[in-house]
């Protein structure tokens, strides 16, 4: 190709109005003449980048089935959480289901001895403010004494 | 769209697929993670590529999307880490960029807006013709040519601009 073509053809380039053709025709040109002009050396490197990059290639074989071990990695991670959470709510509900015996202070009480121990308690408690109610109670009968001194009077 | 369908006609586009995300991730590693995951997503919707006139062009704009919501993703984990700001960065792979100047031209070009990054790209390294970079990027013909041409103009400049640098600093 002669100074004049390949200048034109350069400069046409630069400006963006080459054909796919003209554009392989300069990179064949940079990559293989011998006697470039000086004045265009510098494009040499530059058309010989441009064949590097074009032959540049994706080497790994391309699995197109990945997407199934992701899946299952995924469906692996759900299982887990689900485990967990019903681990979780059934050792729950296990606690929920032993028998309360008695309520001590709002406290539920799962022991039979310690819920007896403390009925007695109450129960006890009960019994003896029971009997310091009753005392109270005697002075009824002194009301009753009185009253049946009365009616022996009247007689 | 059977297995062997798709091989033939979607996964033989891996390295379009690799170069484009590669150059919109700057970064070799996250290009191959897009490449792989691309064509697993299209695997599992290989069923609507049929529905489009040109399957490489819908191919390649779907790659377009992923790279610039990792972009846009990345960039907003960065917002909040202060440990990955190298994230981003331009990355210069010695492997195969052993070549001073490669370095130089892929540093101009990393620094180009991004429209005239993806537009440059298309046409000069996977040689796309206008209507189809239009089909991938959504942009207007004329809008194309205007921003190859500046992004070739740009690269032209800061070339000359760093090789006279060089030769007065010689």
């Amino acid at each position: 190709m002669d100074y004049q073509k390949i200048k034109k053809l350069t400069d046409k380039y630069f400006e963006g109005n080459t054909s796919l053709q003209e554009e392989q025709e300069l990179t064949r040109f940079f990559n293989e003449a011998k006697n470039i002009p000086p004045e265009l050396i510098y494009l040499k490197s530059f058309f010989q980048f441009i064949k590097t990059e074009q032959s540049k290639t994706f080497n790994k074989p391309v699995l197109l089935n990945q997407s199934k071990h992701k899946l299952l990695y995924r469906l692996s991670g759900i299982a887990a959480v689900i485990l967990i959470a019903a681990f979780i709510i059934f050792s729950k509900s296990k606690s929920e289901n032993k028998i309360i015996y008695a309520y001590v202070n709002g406290k539920p009480i799962y022991e039979k001895r310690k819920a007896e121990k403390y009925s007695k308690l109450a129960l006890y408690r009960i019994s003896e403010n029971l009997n310091t109610g009753t005392e109270n109670l005697n002075y009824l009968n002194k009301l009753n004494k009185i009253e049946q001194l009365i009616k022996k009077g009247e007689k | 769209m059977t297995r062997k369908e798709f091989n033939t006609n979607i996964v033989s586009l891996k390295n379009k697929v690799y170069r484009f995300a590669r150059m919109l991730l700057k970064n070799n590693e996250d290009a191959e993670d897009i490449t792989q995951d691309i064509f697993e997503k299209l695997w599992v919707n290989r069923n609507e590529i049929s529905n489009y006139k040109n399957t490489d062009a819908f191919v390649m704009q779907s790659v377009k999307n992923l790279c610039l919501d990792k972009i846009k993703h990345n960039k907003i984990e960065l917002k909040y880490s202060t440990h990955t700001i190298h994230t981003t960065s331009t990355s210069i792979e010695p492997e195969d960029d052993t070549n001073e100047m490669s370095i130089l031209i892929k540093n101009i070009i990393n620094n180009l807006p991004e429209k005239q990054r993806i537009i440059m790209h298309l046409r000069d390294i996977e040689g796309y013709e206008f209507n189809e970079i239009s089909e991938i990027t959504g942009e207007t013909l004329n809008n194309i040519r205007v921003n190859l041409s500046r992004a070739r103009a740009s690269v032209k400049q800061n070339l000359l601009k760093k090789i006279n640098y060089g030769l007065s600093k010689n």
